[in-house]
């Protein structure tokens, strides 16, 4: 057979054309509730929501991040440290309560802070009578609560004073005598004899934890007030006086009972 | 419908399964003959033409105008399918029309199916050249199908394969003489 009787053989050749209706209904609803359709009109419905819910959630996770889950933490370190005994004792027993707390990597730092004093009227002060001599005069002013979080417990309760936070310098310190000298009522309590023991600044009542590396400072609050303790002796016995630095005036006298 | 027209068609069938349909209707007849006339088999004409319109909404997604006219890129999938068959000889899985219930009677569908076998039967002549064709390799059964019995152009062919018009009218010029060698036995 010649080629171009074979082309003219296959280009007139009667082919078969038919139509199975059923078939192409049956196929175009099966095409038509596919999963590909499907799918589309989920994602459909999703994206109508979508313009809310990404904004919604974004706002959630950034809220989580930065307010939700650090507030968490230093509720958790918080509680810890509260049922610590050492420290249970010390807020139940001398009025000191937990302050600020800072998260750093896997630690966090708790400051346990001695409460502030009571308004006093101006030209008075506070007297205490220490009731025996094994009684602790110096009183324990502050302390940074260090506590792992890793292991969840306290790591280590550093004690603060006065001296960390507030140096003293020589002419605050002779302000200070100044002052107490100034106080008539002061000079009648303490003997002449007594003997200036030391000197030193108090913490501030109101104090913050700033980070620095490896760890964290106490600083002082702008409003901060400097006092100064003087710490008299004589005689086996001792007297404390509390000045306020800022306000010029005796806070407080503490002296030991005559028992 | 200019090419333009059809681009906008098929991007809307890609979220809109209403044009979807549209596009279905128009090209259905077609690609159902064109692997009728590769097969010679009524039955699996219909489950080739559902691989191909199933594999076509498949990648619809990620169809890219190309300036290959969509008609082109099914049969493109078509001739995959058939050859994808002949190659493996696989029992094809049907693809959940069954699911699909049937809207008119069965009596309805079988009569169809009765009718289209009839139909190719009386074309005893196309049935017995079809014979020697399904003894050429894939490819010439292809361009063979496509450029006498689908009337393609040799530049559509080229479309369809994505070849060279050149190589498409030599592989036309050889399945012809391998088809007069096969006949002449």
């Amino acid at each position: 057979m010649k080629e171009e009787d074979l082309v003219k053989k296959l280009e007139n050749i009667e082919i078969p054309e038919t139509e199975i209706q059923s078939h192409k209904r049956r196929l175009k609803m099966a095409l038509m509730n596919s999963d590909y359709f499907q799918r589309l009109s989920f994602f459909k419905i999703f994206r109508k929501y979508l313009v809310f819910v990404v904004p919604a959630l974004t706002l959630l996770i950034i809220l989580g991040i930065t307010v939700i889950q650090p507030r968490l933490i230093k509720a958790k370190v918080l509680k810890l440290v509260e049922n610590n005994p050492e420290i249970r004792k010390l807020i139940e027993e001398e009025n000191m309560f937990l302050g600020e707390v800072k998260v750093q990597g896997k630690k966090a730092y708790v400051l346990l802070n001695s409460p502030l004093p009571e308004p006093v009227e101006e030209k008075t002060f506070t007297v205490k009578i220490q009731e025996s001599q094994e009684d602790k005069i110096e009183e324990i002013e502050g302390a940074i609560i260090e506590v792992s979080l890793k292991q969840e417990k306290i790591a280590k309760i550093n004690p603060i004073k006065g001296e960390d936070v507030f140096p003293l310098a020589d002419e605050e310190k002779e302000l200070a005598k100044e002052i107490v000298e100034a106080e008539e009522i002061i000079q009648e309590i303490i003997p002449k004899e007594a003997k200036i023991e030391k000197i030193h600044p108090s913490l501030p009542k109101k104090l913050r934890l700033i980070e620095k590396d490896n760890g964290v400072k106490v600083v002082p609050r702008s409003n901060s007030q400097k006092a100064v303790q003087i710490h008299y002796i004589f005689n086996g016995k001792k007297w404390v006086v509390k000045i306020n630095l800022s306000e010029k005036r005796v806070e407080e006298i503490q002296y030991p009972s005559n028992k | 419908m200019d090419w333009l027209q059809e681009r906008e068609i098929i991007q809307a069938a890609k979220k809109n399964p209403e044009v979807f349909g549209l596009l279905y209707d128009k090209y259905y007849q077609q690609i159902f003959n064109y692997i009728l006339r590769r097969t010679a088999e009524i039955e699996l004409a219909q489950d080739l033409t559902s691989q191909t319109f199933f594999k076509a909404l498949k990648k619809l997604g990620t169809f890219r105008w190309q300036n290959v006219p969509f008609s082109a890129w099914l049969y493109r999938i078509a001739t995959n399918e058939i050859n994808g068959f002949y190659r493996k000889q696989k029992k094809f899985i049907k693809i959940g029309l069954d699911k699909i219930p049937e809207i008119p009677s069965k009596d309805n569908a079988d009569k169809e199916m009765k009718t289209a076998e009839k139909e190719l039967k009386s074309k005893k002549e196309f049935i017995k050249l079809h014979q020697s064709i399904l003894k050429l390799n894939p490819i010439y059964q292809t361009v063979i199908t496509l450029r006498f019995f689908e009337k393609k152009k040799i530049s559509e062919i080229g479309q369809i394969l994505s070849r060279p018009t050149g190589t498409i009218k030599s592989q036309i010029h050889r399945a012809l003489k391998e088809l007069r060698k096969i006949m002449t036995i």
